[in-house]
C-alpha cells in the first residue's frame, strides 16, 4: 500500500539513486516544501534529469505496488505547466492518490 | 511481474510494416537486434521471433505514449529509435492544396515524429550509446514545386533532430537525419504515376538513380555504430551533393 508516507519515501530513495550515479549533485534530504523543479529547485536536477527521476520513481512504483502508476505532469493537482513548480509534497499527495485509485 | 526482456539491444522503427521502413526493420533483426515496430494496423507485419509489432498510429499522442509504456515494460529501455513513418502524397501546388491535406502532412510527417521522439527518447536515458535516427528527404534543400507541405514538414523533423541533439548530448545520446533521395517505395511509385515526375526528379540528383532501402540501411548501421558516437545532429543526405 502506497501511501503519503510511503511516497514521500520513494521520492527520497530516487533523489538517492540520483546522487550515487551523479545525475544529481548534492544529496538531499526531502521535505515536502522540496521544490522538484522549478525555479529555485532544490533537486538540481535539469529537463532531463527530471524526467530520469520520474521514470526512476515509476520504476519504484510498479517494484514496490505491482501497479504501472504513470505520473503525468499535467495531471497533477497543484502543477502549472505555464509557471511550473512541483514540490515533493505536491508529488507525494499525487503518487498517494495514484496508487489510491489503482 | 514479468522479467523485461534485455536479451539483445532494441530497434524501435515506425511504419515498419512495408517500403523503407520494413526493410530497416528486417536490416536491424538480421543484426540481431529486438525490433519493435508499428503501423497503423497488423496488416503486412513481419513474422520474426525478435520482432514485436503494434498497431499504433503515430498521429495519436495517446497511442505512442501507451505503446511506449508497453515497451518500457516489456524491455526496459530503447537502444535506437528510427522515425519512419511518414506521409508523400500529392504534388499539389500550394495554391491548390485543400487544408485537409495540409493537416495530414503536419500530423503524420511532424506531430507523429514529435511524440514518437518525445516518448522514446525517455526510454533511452539510461542506456549506454542509444541513437535516434530520423528520416527526411532531399526535397527539403531541392524545393520542388508541388511539395511546399510535404518539403517543409521534412524541414520541421530535421531542425527538431538538430534541436534534440543538443538536448540528449550530455546523455551520449546521438541523433541525426538520413535523407534519401528518390527510393523505390509505394508513395514514389505513386507520384511516378504523375507524367515524367520521376525523370524530373532523377535528373536533379547528383546522383541521378535511384536510392536502394540497403543504402539507407547501411547509413543507419554507420550512424547506430560506435564509430559515429560523435556524429550527431547531422543531416546525411543520400544521392545529392547539398
Amino acid at each position: 500500500m502506497i501511501d503519503r508516507q510511503k511516497a514521500m519515501a520513494l521520492i527520497q530513495a530516487s533523489l538517492d539513486s540520483l546522487h550515487r550515479s551523479g545525475t544529481v549533485k548534492t544529496a538531499i534530504a526531502v521535505s515536502d516544501a522540496t521544490i522538484l523543479m522549478g525555479s529555485g529547485a532544490d533537486s538540481g536536477l535539469d529537463s532531463l534529469g527530471f524526467v530520469t527521476f520520474v521514470m526512476d520513481l515509476e520504476d519504484r512504483l510498479l517494484s514496490d505496488s505491482g501497479a504501472d502508476l504513470p505520473i503525468v505532469l499535467t495531471d497533477i493537482k497543484g502543477f502549472d505547466i505555464n509557471s511550473p513548480t512541483l514540490t515533493a509534497g505536491i508529488l507525494a499527495d499525487h503518487v498517494a492518490g495514484l496508487a489510491a485509485n489503482a | 511481474m514479468a522479467d523485461k526482456d534485455t536479451s539483445k539491444p532494441l530497434t524501435v522503427i515506425t511504419g515498419a510494416s512495408r517500403g523503407l521502413g520494413r526493410a530497416l526493420a528486417e536490416h536491424f533483426l538480421s543484426k540481431g537486434y529486438l525490433v519493435a515496430g508499428c503501423s497503423r494496423s497488423n496488416e503486412g507485419a513481419l513474422t520474426h521471433s525478435d520482432y514485436h509489432h503494434a498497431a499504433v498510429d503515430i498521429r495519436d499522442e495517446a497511442a505512442v505514449t501507451a505503446w511506449a509504456r508497453a515497451l518500457r515494460r516489456q524491455f526496459g529501455g530503447v537502444d535506437v529509435v528510427i522515425a519512419n513513418a511518414g506521409l508523400a502524397r500529392s504534388a499539389l501546388y500550394l495554391s491548390v492544396t485543400p487544408g485537409n491535406v495540409f493537416d495530414d502532412f503536419l500530423r503524420v510527417n511532424f506531430a507523429g515524429v514529435f511524440f514518437t521522439l518525445r516518448e522514446m527518447s525517455k526510454l533511452m536515458l539510461r542506456r549506454p550509446n542509444a541513437r535516434i535516427i530520423t528520416i527526411s528527404s532531399t526535397m527539403v534543400p531541392l524545393s520542388q514545386e508541388g511539395t511546399s507541405v510535404y518539403s517543409a514538414t521534412k524541414a520541421a523533423v530535421q531542425q527538431m533532430t538538430k534541436v534534440l541533439a543538443k538536448e540528449l548530448a550530455p546523455q551520449g545520446i546521438t541523433c541525426n537525419v538520413i535523407a534519401p533521395a528518390m527510393m523505390e517505395t509505394d508513395a514514389s511509385q505513386e507520384l511516378a504515376k504523375e507524367g515524367d515526375w520521376k525523370d524530373r526528379m532523377l535528373a536533379l540528383q547528383t546522383i541521378p538513380r535511384v536510392i536502394g532501402l540497403d543504402e539507407v540501411c547501411h547509413a543507419a548501421d554507420y550512424l547506430v555504430s560506435p564509430m559515429a558516437a560523435s556524429v550527431t545532429g547531422q543531416v546525411i543526405y543520400l544521392g545529392l551533393a547539398d
